[in-house]
């Protein structure tokens, strides 16, 4: 990487755009050197390049205090408004996948009242990278972590800062994590701490325990009172069951003693009452009859006889009373009959018939009156009246005898049917059971509705006892996999501790060599030390004599420390293996002349390809500048102007143009 | 009329009342036409027996004959011309109480006659005979 070019604009003392060419003029001269008297501005180059590269992020400076807004406006050139602002913008080269490229870092701030805005823009061989742009802070530490930048760009006073070799620990140590990217592995290590932090309080709740153990409380008590209550329908059903028997049993009895016919009886008993009403009518009609004409059926013959014998005698009486007025006419005939002339034969003959008739007559009259009555007209009339009354009769026999018939059936089906007092005790316990039957039947309906109602709230129960399971087991997994995030934490804590101190192991050695050779090269001829040693745990730096003995760093001057703090600078650089520009602020601070001259001899033109000092004309001068100016590329002045109050960079070193 | 009143014996008595109760019959007049017709249909004689008529049932020849008093007595006096008795006034008087309490006799020892059907039937066989 190689600084190309540094504007800055309203920033700090500089007034205006000021615009440094850093480039090293060629590799034989990499030093670059920028004169200037005190408060002219050479710390505030150091800063600029810092917060060019980083930002918010730029290591702290030593004048920095408070806000970063304070901060930018802090920088912002005194005779300028704030709301212009101020802006600094940094150019470099650095090799990308084999390939070089520049970058331009533009930054730009300028008040908007209360807080600052800063703009920044990312160019890439000089066209602007959004991407980049957004993900600078980023991107920047592949170019430059931030860790190491300490070991590059650093001031005088920091330097005399590591002479104190028990300061020096803290900087060996984080410039020695940022080097091994240890840095990474803290930062790791914290970010577990957090997450272990974070998982510990993972538990499983307990109102999730407490709601889930009722749940399951209540489920049990419900499945309890499910069973009960199906055991008490088991047994309603049973007593149904047993009812249902007895009234079958009950019932099959009452009908096999005739129940069944029981009912029949009344209608039974109204028809034998009308066939016996019937019979009585029909016997009654008989009585009628009987007191009537019937009795003289019984001599209808007689009574024939009688009619003829009454006939007779009626003829009797009729020739009787003839017989007298007949004679009478017969005399008178005849004898009218002698006055004529008449033969005498026809009247003898006509004589004799009258006589005879007469005498017939006269038998006839003769006849007894048995009968007695002088007319037979009422026997005929019984006679053809009687053969009427026979039918009628017969009738009313026929009649009577088939209802006698049917009479009788009808009261053997009345016999045959039960007696009701008989039956009452079966009926009464038909009727019992079937009572029974109706309350077993209703209770078991009672305790099946009871059955099913708490069968459905156990249904819900479980399913409320299964969710908040589910919950419970989630939760459990959460706080399983909580603890099992804390203990994996822990193990990767204790392993990236168990890496870091072998990692640290591993490179202290090199480390250690890379800066005992650095420290050899700047004290070249004193034998003092030949050993350095770092310590892996506390990071303190021990030295060795060549005699094996240890040297503290009280027994050290001054002066040696700080050179041992630029050994040390110079090899944890080296260790960092990356081609890294290096920047020195009030590189010589107090050293004596010998220190100095191994310094500028022995390790700014060494330091790196690109050597930039920051110097006053006191610790770099004329005589130093002169021992330095075979590896000068570049050399500028800053030439602070109290009238404008602004600070200009002039080419040239102090003495440049007295020569 | 010949016989004004008609008196009956006791034992006469006490089997129309047999009678009545088994046929129903309220009247004695009734039974006693049945009697007297069961009597004259049969053909032997009625035997000359001692009737003590002592019994408190008495009745009129009006009440007793109904409305063919004329045919009832002819037919008494054809059976006594039958019977080849004389038909004087105390001939004719005598066989009728004799036929009468025959004929209640003859009633109450028929096993037919157990109701009024049973009496019917004596009518009907004989008219059918």
């Amino acid at each position: 990487m190689i600084l190309d070019q540094l504007t800055l604009r309203n920033f700090g003392t500089f007034s205006g755009k000021q615009t440094l060419n850093l480039s090293p003029a060629s590799a034989k001269k990499p030093v670059i050197v920028i004169g200037g008297l005190n408060g002219a501005g050479k710390t505030t180059i150091l800063e600029a390049i810092l917060l060019a590269l980083y930002g918010s992020l730029a290591p702290v400076s030593g004048r920095r205090s408070g806000s970063y807004d304070n901060y930018l406006r802090a920088l912002i050139h005194h005779g300028v408004p704030h709301t212009e602002g101020a802006g600094v913008e940094l150019a470099f080269t650095a090799y990308q996948q084999g390939a070089a490229r520049e970058y331009r870092i533009r930054r730009r701030w300028m008040s908007t009242g209360a807080s600052m805005r800063e703009i920044l823009d990312v160019l890439v061989d000089g066209r602007h990278d959004a991407a980049l742009t957004t993900t600078w802070s980023e991107h920047v530490e592949t170019f430059l972590p931030r860790g190491i930048a300490g070991l590059f760009f650093f001031d005088g006073e920091q330097i005399e800062a590591l002479a104190d070799l028990e300061r020096s620990r803290q900087v060996v140590n984080t410039a020695l994590d940022a080097l091994l990217g240890l840095d990474l592995v803290q930062r790791l290590t914290t970010d577990l701490a957090v997450v272990r932090r974070r998982h510990r309080s993972q538990q499983v709740p307990d109102e999730l325990r407490h709601e889930f153990e009722e749940k399951q409380r209540v489920a049990t008590a419900l499945r309890q009172s499910e069973e009960t209550a199906f055991a008490t329908l088991a047994a309603k059903r049973l007593d149904t069951e047993r009812a249902e028997k007895r009234l079958f049993e009950a019932s099959e009895a009452y009908r096999s003693a005739g129940g069944d016919l029981l009912q029949k009886r009344d209608g039974a008993e109204a028809s034998v009452k009308a066939l016996r009403h019937e019979l009585d009518r029909l016997e009654e009609e008989l009585r009628d009859e009987a007191g009537d004409l019937a009795p003289l059926l019984q001599v209808s013959s007689q009574l024939s006889a009688l009619a003829d014998q009454a006939r007779r005698e009626a003829a009797a009486a009729r020739n009787r009373v003839a017989i007298d007025v007949m004679s009478e006419r017969d005399d008178s005939i005849i004898a009218k009959l002698r006055e004529g002339k008449t033969r005498a034969a026809l009247i003898a003959s006509l004589e004799s018939f009258l006589l005879e008739d007469r005498q017939a007559r006269q038998q006839s009259a003769d006849e007894v009156a048995i009968a007695g009555v002088g007319d037979a007209a009422p026997f005929e009339a019984l006679t053809t009246a009687l053969p009427t009354v026979e039918r009628r009769l017969q009738a009313l026999v026929l009649r009577r005898d088939a209802l006698r018939i049917e009479l009788d059936q009808a009261e053997r089906l009345l016999v045959a049917m039960p007696d009701p007092e008989t039956l009452a005790p079966l009926a009464k316990q038909r009727d019992e059971a079937s009572d029974d039957l109706i309350r077993a039947q209703t209770a078991m309906a009672h305790a099946d509705e009871q059955h099913a109602s708490i069968r459905n709230e156990r249904g819900r129960a479980d399913a409320a006892h299964e969710s908040a399971l589910n919950r419970a087991a989630h939760a459990n997994l959460e706080a399983d996999d909580g603890r099992r995030i804390v203990d994996h934490a822990d193990r990767v804590r204790e392993t990236l501790e168990k890496l870091r101190t072998a990692a640290t192991r591993r490179h202290l050695t090199r480390i250690s060599e890379l800066i005992l050779e650095a420290l050899k090269r700047l004290m070249r001829k004193d034998a003092l030390i030949s050993a350095v040693s770092i310590d892996p745990e506390t990071y303190s730096v021990e030295l060795a004599r060549p005699d094996g003995s240890q040297i503290h760093a009280e027994q050290l001057s001054a002066g040696e420390r700080q050179l041992l703090a630029v050994a040390l600078l110079w090899g944890l650089a080296r260790a960092a293996g990356q081609p890294l520009p290096v920047v020195v602020d009030t590189p010589l601070g107090r050293l004596d002349r010998t220190h100095r001259e191994h310094l500028l001899s022995r390790y700014f033109p060494h330091a790196s390809h690109q050597v930039l000092l920051l110097s006053t004309d006191t610790e770099i001068d004329a005589e130093s500048y002169k021992q330095l100016h075979p590896h000068i590329g570049r050399s500028y002045r800053l030439v602070f102007d109290s009238s404008t109050n602004g600070t200009t960079v002039v080419p040239g070193y102090f003495w440049e143009d007295e020569n | 009329m010949p016989l004004e009143h008609i008196r009956l014996a006791q034992s006469a008595r006490d089997q129309l009342i047999t009678l009545k109760r088994r046929t129903g019959i309220a009247h004695w007049n009734v039974l006693c036409r049945w009697a007297l017709c069961r009597s004259l249909v049969e053909p032997a004689k009625p035997p000359t027996v001692k009737l003590v008529l002592d019994s408190n049932v008495e009745m009129t020849w009006r009440v007793f004959a109904g409305n063919h008093g004329d045919e009832l007595w002819a037919l008494l006096r054809y059976r006594c011309h039958t019977d080849g008795l004389e038909l004087d006034e105390e001939t004719l008087a005598q066989q009728f109480r004799l036929h009468l309490h025959r004929g209640i006799g003859y009633l109450v020892g028929d096993p037919r006659v157990t109701d009024i059907v049973g009496l019917t039937r004596l009518a009907l066989d004989e008219s059918a005979a």
